[in-house]
């Protein structure tokens, strides 16, 4: 959700007319801040883990309570703190599609992916939301036109943001992604590995920006993983890859950097997603199938990778 | 026919916008949402 959080803020205002209402547009936002912080750490593995998942959201809202606890020294602002802060990985159930507690699957409607309904959600969201901040101005001004301009604004904002969905992927086509818009995993990325190194088995991961992301398997069986990236390691066993000249590396054979160590965590099924924390998710690619039923099964570490 | 190009214009500079990198996309996103809805609150407290 984007604007959505701000129109949540902004609702909050016209009830509590005692707390800035930018405390209440950071608290709204805060773990977006989180994420775009941990982003630009280097941790993308993990970024939607830290800032929109529980524990580490709860962690989040209790500092923001307290600091606005200790600056207007009221608890009723305090809670209110808190409870926005909760209120945005609850908001993102709508739009997004992630983990909402530490270890658990990605849930959402991700309407993030589908520019109409979301952009038709999160105007309803600030529209509410206007109308409520509205009662908090004074009768002189809540009359006048430019009282709305701040609607009018977020509402531009978010049918910009859906309109970069749109033009990025429209809804309900395929991704077809052009060879440069694929990365090789790099530290601290969702890992990925291979069944081996033959052409085309390779899979790379793709940021596709709020929801999205793509990989592609070219017909292998596949499962998606996290892979920390302490378990990531060059194999001994092969140069690495910025050790070759780019000429010396056709395009079917672009090597992996990161290699998976870790099993499956479970063999019986032919596509799992494990967990989806940051805003790539990553195909790890078996093996090709052999059979109709067969399923792909738990690699052991280093013996398939 | 007019909306058309318009949204063309529109979709143009939604794939221009995709080329500035994602971190600071979502940067600018966030703190342009922010300031809209801080600066704009209290200027109409001040009128």
């Amino acid at each position: 959700m984007y604007t959505g959080h701000v129109a949540i803020a902004l609702a909050v205002r016209g009830v509590r007319r005692d707390v800035p209402l930018w405390v209440l547009v950071l608290a709204a936002q805060a773990p977006d801040w989180v994420e775009v912080m941990c982003g630009g750490l280097g941790t993308r593995a993990s970024t939607q883990l830290w800032s929109h998942a529980f524990p580490f959201v709860l962690i989040g809202a209790v500092a923001a309570a307290g600091l606005v606890r200790l600056w207007t020294r009221s608890s009723g602002a305090a809670l209110v703190a808190f409870a926005i802060y909760l209120s945005h990985p609850l908001a993102d159930l709508v739009t997004g599609h992630k983990p909402l507690w530490l270890g658990g699957p990605p849930i959402g409607l991700q309407l993030i992916d589908r520019p109409v309904p979301d952009f038709v959600v999160q105007s309803a969201l600030c529209i509410l939301g206007w109308v409520f901040y509205r009662r908090s101005l004074q009768p002189g001004v809540r009359g006048r036109l430019i009282a709305a301009a701040p609607l009018v604004m977020l509402l531009a904002l978010q049918g910009a943001s859906d309109l970069v969905v749109l033009a990025r992927k429209p809804s309900g086509t395929r991704v077809t992604a052009k060879e440069g818009d694929w990365r090789l995993a790099t530290a601290g990325d969702w890992g990925l590995g291979t069944g081996d190194w033959k052409p085309g088995t390779e899979a790379l991961y793709r940021e596709d920006g709020d929801s999205s992301t793509t990989c592609r398997t070219l017909g292998m069986t596949r499962a998606f993983c996290r892979l920390p990236p302490a378990a990531c390691r060059l194999p001994a066993s092969r140069p690495s890859p910025k050790a070759l000249p780019r000429h010396h590396r056709q395009r079917h054979e672009r090597p992996m950097r990161r290699v998976m160590h870790e099993p499956l965590m479970r063999h019986d099924e032919r596509a799992i997603t494990l967990v989806v924390a940051a805003r790539v998710q990553v195909a790890i690619v078996l093996r090709k199938e052999r059979g109709r039923h067969r399923h792909a099964k738990s690699v052991a570490r280093l013996k398939h990778a | 026919m007019l909306l058309a190009a318009v949204m063309e214009h529109l979709v143009d500079l939604a794939r221009g916008i995709l080329h500035i990198p994602l971190s600071l996309r979502r940067f600018l996103a966030l703190g342009l949402c922010a300031i809209i809805a801080i600066v704009w609150d209290r200027w109409l407290r001040r009128v």
